[in-house]
């Protein structure tokens, strides 16, 4: 017998022997054999990865936001050590081996490969959980079936919310299993558009605490018998506070015993309910006996003290009845806006007239339009509701009774945005964006493309009041995004309208920085987002003489312009422009022509001889620039104006290569550049063995230089009389 | 044949038209509602799409009745199926052998180890169900459609009627004959749709 087996039996084993451990949180999943339950070994830090790709239903990456604020909700649980870590690296969320063990992945099956969703099975998600014998959880995977649904993250009718979706798996994630609270987000079922499952309810909390525990807490034990003094096994009893909402659920054990842990001091009201409907044994895995032959049992009110452990006894609970509220045919939680008076329809068993219903907040009135036997007409008057969370309603006629656990969220209403400023946006983020509306509430994040903003968080939204709040956008792709504003219940508020994000231009770097009024300056603008139809103002005009080389390179021949300093801008079709300063001046633009000799040592020192057009006394000369920019180079020493169109320079030490040079009026800033203009030789190497040209030498190299400035002037006259 | 004789044929044919007109009306309006977007019932997590008779008929691949004989629980790649040996004794849906083999994802191995799908109904020997069974995956593997939807205990109350029980619940019990007709209603219109295709 191997040792893992040996293990397992040992497991049984003691298992038969001790008591069978009572459910002592919102119900766990256990281990079939030996009723253990399934837990993480490290809970502080159980790693997920969310599949990059996502969903082809919804635009790329927004599935992220939804994703983690489904992480959010349950690491926001405190006095629990549970956390999900999410692992941003491209590279592991790039990854499609989901089933790698020490991957825990969240990802959408488009093609049914994963063979989890079989077609027509009505499958929308599913939690894989896979355990050792010691009930420790060895890998867990999230798939949502893409391939038969269609999932939204923008509240579209008939799809399925993924971050409501999402909250529920991870709760399987974590080791829970279906909750008996009909508002839970571990309730079983969900539909189309439904988003209250997006935030915890108090029992998935106190559910979390219990399970993964940061402090003991008070516990409630007890015992629920039969008349016949048979132990009531899998009963579901619930605790209320004083507000009526039902925070903490267990199931009894195969004794009749129960206990509910981790609780804080307060006023609870028990009761003890079957689990038949909406939730029922069949929606729990496998290993617990769930008997259902009793209707609902007051428990009682406790008082309890911090730290303390009390023991209610054993209790006998009510004969059987065909009473029943709440089908797993309907939606739940049924949702009631607090400050309004709505009507909804239950369905159940049992019905009729005779019957009273009361609902478990004092200040939620209810009460019945029509008794309908499979259906009750209810009308539900929240207008004096001051919280938000979970309801039951009980149903009784005479002794009997049935309670619907959690059947009612109270939730305010929606939050409203009314205005979003500004309405564009650059996909490199950076812009202060203002939200205003009503119904915003500490606790809220707010949703746009990509990245979700929680309030308070580093990078986060600020509430400024009620009515407004602020954000800094993150960078994010192009396009029309909603804005949308998420309620701690998970009701959101959207935006009628849709922030347009799109690549704005970026100037990296501009040169020259100033050009002779005149027009004619041939200017480089490198930078980013540079798109088809990019167009180029100066001193609010439009150059014509603009060719886009690239999305990061343009290039201008200057209009005339008024001289002095005027703002150069780039505009993409639709986004606000980029902008630099440029400088229109009264003197015409230098012109570098050619360079002789064109070539000498690395070393340096070589005299050479920049011929052109409009060289004036403060300028300055560089060796090796950018060709695009005119930035970087070494300075040339001792330059000398010998005449406009002649500067005698000694060059720096460089690197060997063929070099830009530039030269510069410091004065004005109008610059000239020559590509590979000068070619540095190594060591060894002495420029064809005339480092040294006089001026008044007429050696090939300046005859080359003259040929050149000559067609240099040509192109010149061209270019001027085109602008 | 005599005048009266066909005018009470063409009687007799107006009759049923009559009566044809609202069963067709009433198919075709079936028809339409199941080739809706099928959101109008909850999910599970296992998550599905909740549904009634008519939502099972239209997605199943079988719908049959029978006794579970064994159960096996079994490695695979990447994977751990448990394999069901479904002793058949009424086909409401599909074809297949007196013993037909389904395998389901999830269970528990011999070692104590295992892979829980949260949802995926368990299936005990000798109970008796009525299944609707999804066609297989990529992996071979079937599920009741719905999870636990598709799976319902056969069971007979004091009195010897035939029920069909939601496995664990005393309160959501079907009469057999009654939601037999029903699935027999939805297989048929099912077969006109496909038909019609």
């Amino acid at each position: 017998m191997s040792f893992g087996r040996r293990a397992a039996w040992l497991m049984t084993l003691l298992s038969a022997l001790l008591p069978a451990p009572s459910a002592s949180a919102d119900v766990r999943l256990i281990h079939p054999g030996n009723g253990l339950p399934l837990r993480w070994s490290q809970p502080s830090s159980v790693s997920v990865v969310f599949q990059a790709l996502g969903c082809s239903d919804l635009v790329p990456l927004t599935h992220l936001p939804a994703l983690r604020g489904a992480v959010r909700a349950w690491n926001g649980v405190e006095q629990s050590s549970f956390q999900l870590v999410e692992n941003t690296s491209p590279n592991q969320m790039a990854r499609t081996d989901w089933g790698s063990n020490a991957l825990h992945m969240v990802l959408f099956d488009e093609q049914g490969s994963s063979g989890y969703f079989p077609a027509g099975s009505g499958l929308v998600a599913l939690t894989l959980v896979w355990y050792g014998s010691s009930g420790v959880i060895s890998d867990a995977d999230i798939l949502f079936n893409a391939r038969d649904h269609e999932f939204s993250v923008t509240g579209e009718a008939w799809k399925f919310d993924v971050q409501d979706v999402a909250t529920h798996e991870l709760g399987h994630l974590a080791g829970f299993d279906h909750s008996g609270i009909a508002g839970s987000t571990m309730y079983p079922y969900v539909h189309g558009a439904e988003q209250l499952h997006r935030s915890l309810a108090a029992n998935d909390r106190h559910g979390l605490c219990v399970a993964y525990p940061l402090n003991a807490g008070s516990s409630l034990e007890g015992r629920l018998v039969r008349g016949s003094g048979s132990a009531v096994k899998g009963a579901h009893v619930v605790a209320r506070d004083a507000a009526g909402e039902p925070l903490a659920s267990t199931l009894s054990n195969s004794s009749g015993e129960w206990s509910l842990q981790g609780l804080e001091a307060g006023t609870y009201t028990l009761y003890a309910t079957p689990l038949d409907q909406p939730v029922g044994a069949v929606n729990l895995g496998p290993g617990r006996v769930i008997q259902t032959d009793f209707s609902t049992t007051p428990l009682g009110a406790h008082v309890l003290g911090s730290g303390d452990s009390l023991q209610t006894g054993t209790r006998t609970v009510r004969a059987d009845a065909a009473l029943l509220l709440g089908r797993s045919m309907e939606q739940f939680p049924k949702r009631v806006t607090r400050g309004e008076i709505q009507t909804l329809t239950i369905y159940g068993a049992g019905l009729t007239e005779g019957c009273m219903i009361a609902c478990s907040d004092p200040l939620v009135s209810v009460s019945a339009l029509a008794w309908n036997t499979t259906h009750v007409q209810l009308r539900i008057d929240a207008t004096q509701a001051t919280r938000d969370g979970l309801c039951d309603l009980t149903v009784t006629q005479g002794e009997s009774a049935h309670t619907l656990v959690g059947g009612l969220e109270l939730t305010p209403a929606d939050p409203v945005i009314s205005a979003v400023s500004p309405a564009s946006a650059s996909t490199a983020g950076g812009q202060t964006l203002t939200i205003t509306g009503t119904g915003l509430r500490s606790g809220l994040r707010v949703v746009i493309g990509e990245h979700e903003y929680a309030l308070g968080e580093a990078g986060g939204a600020a509430l400024i009041n009620a009515t407004t709040l602020t954000l800094v956008l993150k960078p994010m792709q192009a396009g029309s995004h909603p804005v949308v504003v998420i309620d701690p219940t998970g009701v959101e508020g959207r935006w009628s309208g849709q922030l347009l994000v799109e690549a704005m231009p970026r100037i990296d770097a501009l040169f020259p920085q100033a050009g002779w009024a005149g027009g004619g300056t041939e200017l480089t603008l490198r930078g980013a987002n540079f798109e088809p139809g990019v167009r180029v103002l100066i001193g609010g005009i439009e150059q014509s003489e603009l060719t886009r080389e690239h999305s990061g390179l343009l290039r201008v021949i200057t209009m005339a312009g008024v001289a002095g300093q005027q703002t150069l801008e780039v505009l993409n079709p639709g986004v606000s422009p980029a902008s630099a300063g440029f400088t229109y001046t009264n003197s015409i633009d230098p012109q570098l022509l050619a360079v002789s000799p064109a070539s000498g040592p690395s070393s340096g020192g070589s005299t050479v001889f920049l011929h052109g057009e409009n060289f004036r006394s403060g300028c300055t000369v560089r060796f090796g620039v950018d060709p695009v920019t005119g930035l970087g180079g070494k300075p040339a020493a001792a330059t000398i104006v010998r005449e406009t169109g002649l500067l005698e320079v000694l060059t720096p030490a460089h690197s060997s290569g063929a070099q830009s040079v530039l030269v510069l009026d410091e004065r004005t800033g109008q610059a000239t550049l020559l590509t590979s203009a000068y070619t540095y030789h190594g060591s060894g190497t002495s420029g064809g063995g005339c480092s040294v040209v006089p001026y008044s030498s007429a050696g090939p190299g300046a005859g080359l230089g003259w040929l050149l400035a000559l067609l240099g002037l040509l192109l010149r006259t061209r270019r001027a009389r085109t602008a | 044949m005599s005048l009266k004789s066909r005018k009470a044929l063409f009687r007799s044919a107006s009759r049923m038209k009559r009566a044809l007109v609202p069963l067709l009306a009433g198919l075709l309006l079936q028809t339409w509602l199941l080739s809706r977007p099928a959101l109008e019932t909850p999910l599970q997590a296992g998550t599905s799409v909740p549904m009634e008779w008519t939502g099972l008929a239209d997605r199943c691949e079988h719908a049959l009745e029978g006794r579970v004989q064994s159960v096996r629980v079994q490695r695979v790649a990447g994977a751990v199926e448990t394999e069901v040996t479904l002793q058949v004794f009424r086909r409401h849906q599909g074809t297949g052998p007196a013993q037909q083999l389904i395998r389901i994802p999830g269970g528990q191995l011999a070692d104590g180890s295992g892979l829980l799908v949260p949802g995926m109904p368990r299936f005990v020997e000798g109970e008796e169900l009525l299944l609707f069974l999804s066609p297989e995956s990529s992996r071979g593997w079937r599920v009741p459609v719905g999870l636990d939807q598709g799976f319902w205990k056969l069971t007979r109350d004091a009195a010897g009627r035939r029920l069909l029980e939601r496995p664990g619940s005393k309160r959501i019990r079907e009469d057999y004959e009654e939601a037999m007709l029903k699935v027999t209603q939805a297989l048929t219109a099912r077969r006109i749709r496909e038909s019609g295709r």
